[in-house]
């Protein structure tokens, strides 16, 4: 396609736009600005309901902590606080 | 109102409202609306003219600013889905002629920058050069969007 046409595809694109006068324009009623606090408050909603559905899921499951297996109690075998823990002495040397 | 750059507006008026309207994809009344948040800007001067380039490029710039930030105004778009504009309902709208409405059509679908390019070199008879700094972008870049308009147009108008 060539310059020129390209040209007359222009002008036929803008063959309607009779500009208003510009006396009219500049006489327009300034734009109404909307306020700002409707959208604010929907943004700190919309967050208050994020943060209350992510919050307790970011905590560590209870559920999982409080598991014992079945079989568990086999091994608590007598004298595991002896294992776990330093032994304490009396004076005497022996074990209170 | 009584402003040293007045006269420079009206004698730029109709092409500052065919560019508006090239901005607003052919939506009348937002086209008078951001021409006329425009002319509000350079008039109180919150858009300064330096002289840098010719008083019609600096223009132009100033009314693709404005309609870029309309669109940007996520409140203004989420108000259009209530009252749809029965003037933006029609995408395009009729031109007087059958020819224009189809051009119209086929540079709605080309990219935004795409579309200001031709619009810029072939209607409003700017150079490339003068286009880039309407649309704020490099020389390079101009050149690239000019080109592939072209092919877009061309194609679409087979």
């Amino acid at each position: 396609m060539t310059d020129d046409e390209m040209r007359s595809l222009l002008e036929s694109a803008h063959s309607g736009d009779t500009p208003p006068p510009i006396a009219a324009v500049l006489a327009r009623p300034a734009p109404r600005r909307r306020p700002w606090w409707p959208a604010a408050a929907v943004v700190v909603v919309a967050a208050s309901v994020t943060a209350l559905l992510v919050w307790p899921r970011q905590r560590t499951p209870r559920a999982f902590v409080a598991y014992r297996a079945p079989l568990d109690f086999l091994l608590d075998v007598p004298g595991t606080d002896l294992l776990r823990d330093v032994p304490r002495f009396d004076l005497k040397g022996t074990l209170p | 109102m009584s402003h040293e750059l007045e006269p420079l507006l009206a004698e730029t008026h109709g092409a500052a409202f065919a560019w508006a309207l090239t901005c607003c994809r052919w939506r009348r009344q937002e086209a008078e609306d951001v021409l006329h948040a425009a002319y509000l800007k350079v008039l109180d001067g919150s858009a300064r003219f330096d002289g840098r380039s010719s008083f019609k490029t600096w223009l132009f710039g100033v009314v693709r600013k404005t309609a870029l930030g309309r669109q940007r105004d996520w409140l203004r778009w989420l108000a259009r889905l209530d009252d749809a504009d029965p003037e933006a309902a029609e995408a395009p709208p009729a031109a007087p002629n059958l020819d224009g409405a189809r051009v119209r059509a086929a540079l709605g679908e080309l990219a935004r920058r795409q579309r200001e390019v031709l619009d810029l070199v072939f209607y409003h008879d700017l150079s490339v050069e003068e286009a880039a700094a309407v649309m704020g972008v490099s020389l390079g870049a101009a050149r690239r969007h000019y080109a592939r308009a072209k092919e877009n147009l061309a194609e679409r108008l087979r």
